[in-house]
């Protein structure tokens, strides 16, 4: 979900009419954001669609917003005038960052707010769309300092040295990945390449180092500059040109005329950016199948303009359609008729309600836990709820084996996916040591055992776990409440003597049936209760409703 | 209460007590005349005084008390009368007197200064007013009724007696014992016994009367947690809409079947080490479907243009969302049309307070027919939005999901905290639905019930749903209404 501000009149300036707040936020609310934030004239849009950097910025916004409104309809244009400008691609970025492009933007009347949002956008789309730079990233650079033809080559660590952006000396490749802040953040990417990426101008100065940092001297442009280079560079070709075109496009809403640079690849030479519209074909039978509305073809060619399309051609059904090229979300016919409905506006749509009759219920699981707690509760139990994930310190102190550990736990506490219900029974116990005994207490939940049988090794399930703690507590009464559970459900089950680390020698069973082991029912070891500060005896039972179920079946 | 009644109900303690509170006596009194223990006697007052028949009037009192060493010389003489008594039979060296060590260096200061004895070369003699003397605490100090103030200070340097708090209870009749006093009776049947049933005892013998609306002991008897009586009371409400309960799913989950068989990009954010749990033991990655696995890459690079990696597939998560059950559901061929939905636990990396939790419930379904559309999409949230927050009030907002398209979140209008979203739904897209070989449309939906449980509980920290307060579950009122 990318965020980002923009000021409320440089919007305003943008769309090309005043907008009051509530305005923008009704019309936010239609196109996929929300205003999540308002002070001091500036405005912060909380965007849900990933998948659409050309509408990260006040320029995109606005854009889209004169579409909604009927300001401006139809697939924007862009003029690109060709160029001799060349990026020469070097055969060494092909297995480290392989995919660049280019393009120059000339007049541009950035100022502050246009400043602001150029360096915006640029930092959420490499952080989102391209995923942490690594597959997107993108420098801007004052043209005008720029000797073309540039070079996309690689250098050794310490071959090369530039001053990078912000900092006053020169720094080696290495130096700057150890001692600069967006080294430091981006160096991973880099890592276990002997080489790394670099563009370089003619006069061999260092135009930027992708994925992380622009040359200080070519790179550091601000809202003044008018005539702007920019590079993208990554591992997905289709990827760095949407990139690209989001950012041209951006800067075109200030003014601004393209002008193309030849990617010059061993082999191959592709032009870019190239902004001509994409044609798409969708069938009018279909986005009215998937929406529920039927739309006379005069409303459907509204509603596609305020949805930034042109219509190229109609044949019966097929409908081909220009959109964008900033665009790269739409893969399937179905993404049109998202924006189709947004430009008829969803709540205009009417709600309907299914044909077809369905007959509801509970899993058959959920019949035979609601049958559990319902006689638990009858022996006068009071159900609890505990965390899944637990601590090893938990299990230690009961005694039962990890199965299933995180890799990046937040905690300790919430470490482990507990095995058992035991555990965290007693640790709840463990907490209420001041409340009034007797404490008869069960939790129905999931737990993850081990099994070899599953691919995963693990298998999910789902038990039972009944203790009672009080300054004299039983067996024999713990084991009544187990067999008035069995025995009223239906499982016959025979009870086999068996020591158990957490519980007494002596004084605990296994639960077998139909074959296999369900469960087991004993007293609790002092041990554990020490090491869970209780200090009161406690019998307890726990028992797989999923074995039962299958031993039922 | 009429005093005839309350002469019914009182018990036998009670009965054996109100004889003796006709005046104003002490709990010691009252217990020694009724031959009871003073703890006794002191409940059948505290009886007889919640039903108004007398009052109980604490007092506090100063008291004169030997000390444990004090009480040593209640049964035999002080030693200053001891030494005196040994030396009438004449002068006696120190070793001579029947006294300890301690005992006569306690006293000599006092016998001397009273000018009663000498003390020379080692030898202690009487002198002639030592003969008849008599210290003014030593008729008194068995009872120590009658000690002066001077005698007082002196004993109690001497460490045998001291003062003491002592808190004395008094029973106080009020005007209604009186007429309580003549209706007492002693035949009355107390507890119910077999033998009185048998005997027929209880037809020519009337019955104690209890006290039944003083206040008692609370007790907790066993009920449901409340948020899980909640997430019922939940479940009844899709029954009723006719959605079917999925069978309880794994939680943990290759890769695979947790995003990247619903159209999640392998390089999709959400599937960072930051939002989603990676286990690191068991290491053993699953074996996939091999012929799925190959439709779900294969639309997966046309799509979004990228190299398939399997490893990466096979990479074992803890379910990050409830979604994945459903996908796992359109790959065991669910009955079209239908109505299907999950509440399952989920775990993300997060922080832990009181708007967050690293594992939560999430309440996702499916909905499969041929012929349905957007718009039966929109009117199946309008049904969720009456039946869990009770309003026709909605507002539908283009949303974001990866796996749905359109896709719409919904917000319903609160009378206090103004629209507020509930909910998250979408059509599944063709290149989901391909690889499944589903092929009708299908609705997704999910509701966030953590909401809606937090308003329904009445609580502001989301913590509270697994509370380890056993006092606040026994205490939880139930939830009945809903």
């Amino acid at each position: 979900m990318p965020k980002y501000e923009v000021r409320h009149e440089d919007l305003e300036h943008l769309v090309g009419r005043k907008l009051s707040i509530d305005e923008i936020e009704d019309i936010l609310f239609d196109l996929k954001g929300e205003l999540d934030d308002y002070s001091e004239g500036i405005i912060t849009v909380d965007y849900s669609d990933t998948n659409r950097p050309d509408m990260w910025s006040a320029e995109g916004l606005a854009r889209e917003i004169r579409g909604y409104l009927g300001i401006e309809t139809g697939c924007p244009r862009y003029d690109v005038r060709a160029s001799d400008l060349e990026v020469r691609v070097d055969p060494s970025v092909q297995s480290i960052r392989p995919v660049v492009a280019a393009a120059v933007v000339n007049d541009v009347n950035l100022g502050v707010a246009g400043y602001e949002q150029l360096i915006q956008l640029q930092d959420k789309i490499m952080l989102t769309y391209g995923r942490k730079r690594k597959r997107v990233a993108i420098g801007t650079h004052n043209a005008d300092l720029i000797a073309f033809p540039l070079r996309y080559t690689t250098a050794e660590p310490d071959a090369v040295s530039f001053v990078p952006l912000w900092e006053t000396r020169e720094m080696t490749l290495r130096e700057i990945l150890e001692f600069t802040e967006k080294g430091r953040q981006y160096s991973a990417l880099l890592d276990g390449f002997a080489r790394y990426p670099i563009l370089m101008d003619a006069e061999d100065r260092v135009v930027s180092f992708p994925p992380i940092i622009n040359s200080n001297d070519i790179g550091n442009i601000g809202p003044k500059t008018k005539n702007i280079f920019i590079d993208v560079t990554g591992t997905d070709e289709r990827a760095v040109l949407t990139a690209l075109n989001a950012v041209v496009a951006a800067l075109v809403e200030r003014g601004g005329r393209v002008e193309s640079v030849k990617i010059v690849y061993p082999g191959r030479t592709v032009v870019t950016p190239d902004l001509s519209p994409r044609a798409f074909t969708v069938h009018k039978s279909y986005v009215e199948r998937v929406s529920g509305i039927s739309f006379g073809d005069d409303e459907f060619h509204d509603v596609l303009a305020r949805a930034r399309y042109d219509v190229s051609s109609v044949s019966g059904d097929e409908w081909t359609v220009l959109y964008p090229a900033y665009r790269a979300d739409i893969m399937h016919e179905r993404d049109v008729v998202e924006d189709v409905i947004i430009a008829y506006g969803y709540n205009r749509v009417e709600p309907k309600t299914p044909r077809f009759m369905t007959k509801g219920g509970a899993s058959e699981y959920t019949k035979l836990e609601d049958a559990v707690k319902e006689l638990l509760i009858g022996t006068g139990g009071q159900e609890i709820a505990t965390f899944i994930l637990t601590s090893r310190s938990v299990l230690e102190r009961a005694k039962h084996i990890p199965v299933v550990t995180l890799q990046n736990p937040m905690t300790e506490t919430f470490s482990i996916v507990r095995p058992a219900l035991l555990p965290t029974v007693l640790d709840f116990l463990s907490a209420n040591t001041g409340e009034d005994y007797p404490q008869r207490v069960f939790e129905v939940g999931d737990v993850v055992v081990a099994n070899d049988q599953s691919p995963t090794g693990t298998r999910t399930e789902q038990h039972v776990a009944y203790a009672l703690a009080d300054s004299s507590v039983t067996y024999t009464d713990v084991r009544q409440a187990l067999e008035f559970l069995l025995d009223q459900i239906g499982v016959s089950y025979e009870l086999h003597a068996r020591d158990y680390p957490f519980y007494i020698p002596g004084r605990s069973a296994e639960i077998l049936a139909g074959g296999r082991s369900i469960g087991h029912v004993g007293e609790v070891h002092p041990e554990v209760l020490e090491a869970f500060g209780i200090g009161v005896p406690i019998a307890a039972f726990e028992l797989s409703l999923s074995q039962i179920l299958e031993v039922l079946r | 209460m009429e005093p005839e009644r309350i002469a019914r109900s009182l018990s036998e303690l009670e009965r054996k007590v109100i004889r003796y509170a006709d005046a104003r006596r002490s709990v010691s009194e009252i217990a020694k005349r009724a031959d009871l223990s003073e703890v006794e006697a002191m409940r059948g007052l505290q009886y007889l005084s919640n039903k108004g028949v007398i009052h109980l009037v604490r007092e506090e009192r100063e008291a004169l008390v030997h000390t444990e060493r004090g009480r040593d010389y209640i049964h035999r003489p002080l030693p200053e009368r001891r030494i005196l008594d040994a030396l009438k039979e004449g002068p006696k060296k120190i070793g001579e007197l029947p006294v300890t060590k301690e005992e006569f260096s306690g006293v000599i200061g006092l016998l001397k200064k009273q000018g009663l004895v000498r003390f020379e070369n080692g030898v202690l003699t009487l002198t002639e007013k030592g003969y008849s003397f008599v210290f003014p605490w030593e008729n008194c100090y068995a009872t120590l009724d009658c000690l002066d103030e001077e005698s007082y200070k002196i004993l109690n340097r001497r460490g045998l007696v001291t003062r003491e708090k002592h808190v004395i209870w008094y029973a106080e009749p009020t005007p209604l014992l009186s007429q309580v006093l003549p209706h007492v009776r002693d035949d009355l049947i107390d507890s119910i016994t077999p033998d009185i049933l048998r005997s027929g005892e209880w037809k020519s013998r009337e019955f104690r009367a209890y006290d039944v609306v003083s206040p008692i002991p609370k007790r907790f008897y066993g009920k449901r947690q409340p948020y899980y009586e909640f997430l019922r009371r939940v479940k009844d409400r899709l029954y009723a809409l006719g959605f079917q309960e999925e069978e309880p799913g794994e939680i943990v989950l290759p890769m695979f079947w947790n995003s990247n068989a619903l159209f999640m990009p392998q390089d999709h954010p959400a599937s960072d080490i930051h939002d989603i749990y990676f286990v690191s033991s068991p290491k053993r990655y699953g074996a996939l479907p091999e012929e799925f696995v190959e439709r779900v890459k294969e639309v997966h690079e046309r799509s979004w243009g990228y190299v398939w990696d399997d490893e990466k597939a096979r990479r074992l998560v803890l379910r990050s969302h409830a979604t994945a059950l459903s996908g796992l559901l359109l790959a065991h061929k669910p009955k079209i049309p239908g109505k299907y939905f999950t509440i399952s636990r989920v775990f993300r990396p997060d922080e832990f307070d009181y708007k967050h939790l690293l594992e939560f419930n999430q309440l996702d379904g499916v909905v499969l027919s041929e012929d349905i559309t957007f718009r039966d999409l929109l009117g199946l949230l309008k049904d969720f939005a009456r039946e869990f927050a009770g309003t026709d009030r909605v507002k539908f907002k283009a949303g974001y999901f990866p796996f749905t398209e359109p896709s719409v979140e919904l917000f319903v209008k609160h009378p206090e905290k103004g629209w507020i979203e509930i909910g998250g739904a979408g059509m599944f897209r063709e290149e989901l639905l391909e690889p499944f070989e589903i092929n009708v449309p299908v609705i997704a939906w999910g509701l966030g019930i953590g909401r809606f449980a937090m308003m329904e509980l009445g609580i502001t920290d989301i913590r509270e749903f697994y509370s380890k307060r056993l006092g606040y579950l026994r205490s939880a009122k139930k939830i009945w209404r809903v």
